[in-house]
């Protein structure tokens, strides 16, 4: 008897559309109270803390809709309410307000935490090594987080439940606010299937990402193909040398001998007799270099320049060190 | 890169000077072992109350330079200009700042654009704060005569 009064449970579509509604209406919040801020505070204040002015916005939203006990404006287009976990229940006040600050700050509060935990790692080691350690543990965070939600999102798009991570953490389910006749059900239930395909294909990426490590697993555990291995890396790897010291020996060659010098008038002909000197140190030029703007200069001329102020001693475009183009 | 340019820009000094006789009385290094330190010789410029009297310039480079702007100053106590401190002759001009100095220039250039500064003051960046407030209200000749008035009596300075 009681079933018959529980609400039917969301579908996954319902609930990603609602997601995206949200969205919508969260970057038009983050805009206005960008909007009002650079009134009040100016541009550079929003700039500088354009983060935490979204985080704030999310806050905002999430604290006049879902903790106050309105549903959020996409909540209300798809007809969405909060349940608990089995569906019995309305979810506590407590979980919500939970679910609101995870939702909005925790990525950020994690990410700082993170990145003060690793600084103080590179502090108490050594240089040499800390930068190794640093440089792995970040990447491995990385793939932590990417790991972690892309197996939450291949759960999502089969269970149909829990679409952020944090309304898994604390069960926050979303049921259908009305009776569904058969029609409706049957409708929803063909999108779902639609959006389970997409589950299957994350399923096969993860897999696929995962085959090298895998194998890799296989190979520390056979040692004898492990030896093999070995050997065939070692003969790789001196061939590698010789193939580096070759290509160093080359390298070192070109420097010695290979300035373009448009005193000689051999060289690059297409150039005018007014335009071969440096108008920056005024002789003629050595390895002819090209601003993004199209003035030549020397190379060790514009560089030097651009380290001073990264602009053309001409015609004051932007001309950054890396844009400089050396012509050959 | 200094010293090359420093012979170079000698050079052409010297060859160009002769094209800018009525401007440029004189532009040289002190010595001429020492490409650092120059002294130039500029005169008045027609219809300003300059006309008439030179001025002589203090040129420093620095070994940045070119990649730093030249400092010039003028002699001490001798150069009433809104843009340029009469006690210690320093010049307000936005091509000598550092943050729009560009390479391209030559000390030639910079000596020409400092004779353009005498008939154009600038009341935006004062030096001399009492010129400047005359001229900001616009008694041109107020102005013109109090010049008139140091410069003709500088010699008891």
């Amino acid at each position: 008897m009681s079933n018959e009064y529980l609400l039917e449970v969301a579908d996954a579509p319902s609930i990603v559309q609602s997601h995206q509604k949200d969205e919508q209406i969260y970057s038009s919040v983050v805009q206005r109270l960008e909007h009002v801020l650079t009134n009040f505070k100016g541009q550079s204040f929003v700039n500088s803390y354009s983060n935490e002015i979204s985080i704030a916005s999310r806050v905002l939203y999430l604290a006049f809709t879902t903790l106050k006990g309105d549903p959020t404006l996409g909540e209300e287009y798809t007809d969405l309410v909060y349940v608990n976990r089995t569906g019995t229940d309305l979810v506590q006040k407590y979980k919500k307000l939970l679910f609101v600050l995870s939702y909005s700050v925790g990525p950020y509060i994690s990410k700082k935490l993170y990145t003060k935990w690793s600084l103080r790692n590179t502090d108490s080691h050594s240089n040499g090594d800390a930068g190794n350690s640093s440089g792995d543990a970040s990447i491995s965070y990385k793939e932590l987080l990417d790991k972690i939600s892309s197996v939450h999102l291949m759960l999502f798009y089969f269970s149909g439940a829990y679409y952020e991570i944090s309304k898994r953490i604390f069960g926050l389910r979303y049921a259908i606010g009305h009776k569904l006749n058969q029609n409706e059900k049957m409708f929803r239930k063909q999108n779902s299937n639609s959006l389970k395909i997409l589950g299957y294909i994350l399923l096969i990426q993860s897999f696929s990402k995962s085959l090298p490590i895998l194998s890799q697993c296989v190979k520390t555990f056979l040692p004898q193909q492990q030896e093999q291995q070995l050997n065939e890396k070692n003969t790789y790897s001196s061939e590698n040398d010789q193939i580096d010291t070759m290509a160093l020996t080359k390298n070192t060659n070109l420097k010695d001998s290979k300035h373009i010098e448009l005193s000689d008038e051999s060289v690059f002909k297409f150039i005018p007799e007014e335009s071969r000197n440096c108008i920056l140190c005024l002789n003629s030029m050595v390895d002819p270099s090209a601003a993004p703007c199209g003035h030549i200069f020397c190379w060790d001329c514009i560089i030097n320049w651009c380290k001073e102020r990264p602009e053309c001693p001409l015609c004051r475009q932007t001309c950054k060190m890396q844009h400089v183009l050396a012509i050959k | 890169m200094s010293e090359r340019r420093l012979l170079k820009e000698y050079q052409v000094v010297k060859k160009e000077l002769g094209n800018h006789k009525n401007i440029i009385s004189s532009l040289e290094p002190i010595d001429s072992d020492d490409l650092t330190n120059w002294t130039a010789t500029i005169l008045g410029p027609p219809n300003t109350p300059y006309h008439g009297h030179s001025f002589d310039l203090r040129i420093h480079l620095t070994p940045e330079y070119p990649l730093k702007p030249p400092q010039v100053t003028f002699s001490a106590y001798k150069m009433p200009h809104c843009n340029i401190e009469f006690k210690t002759g320093k010049i307000c001009l936005n091509i000598l700042d550092n943050a729009n100095w560009s390479p391209v220039w030559n000390l030639l250039t910079v000596v020409l654009a400092i004779y353009q500064l005498l008939s154009d003051p600038v009341t935006d960046s004062p030096l001399n704060i009492d010129l400047s407030n005359i001229l900001k209200i616009k008694d041109t000749s107020a102005y013109y005569g109090l010049i008139e008035y140091y410069l003709n009596n500088k010699s008891d300075k």
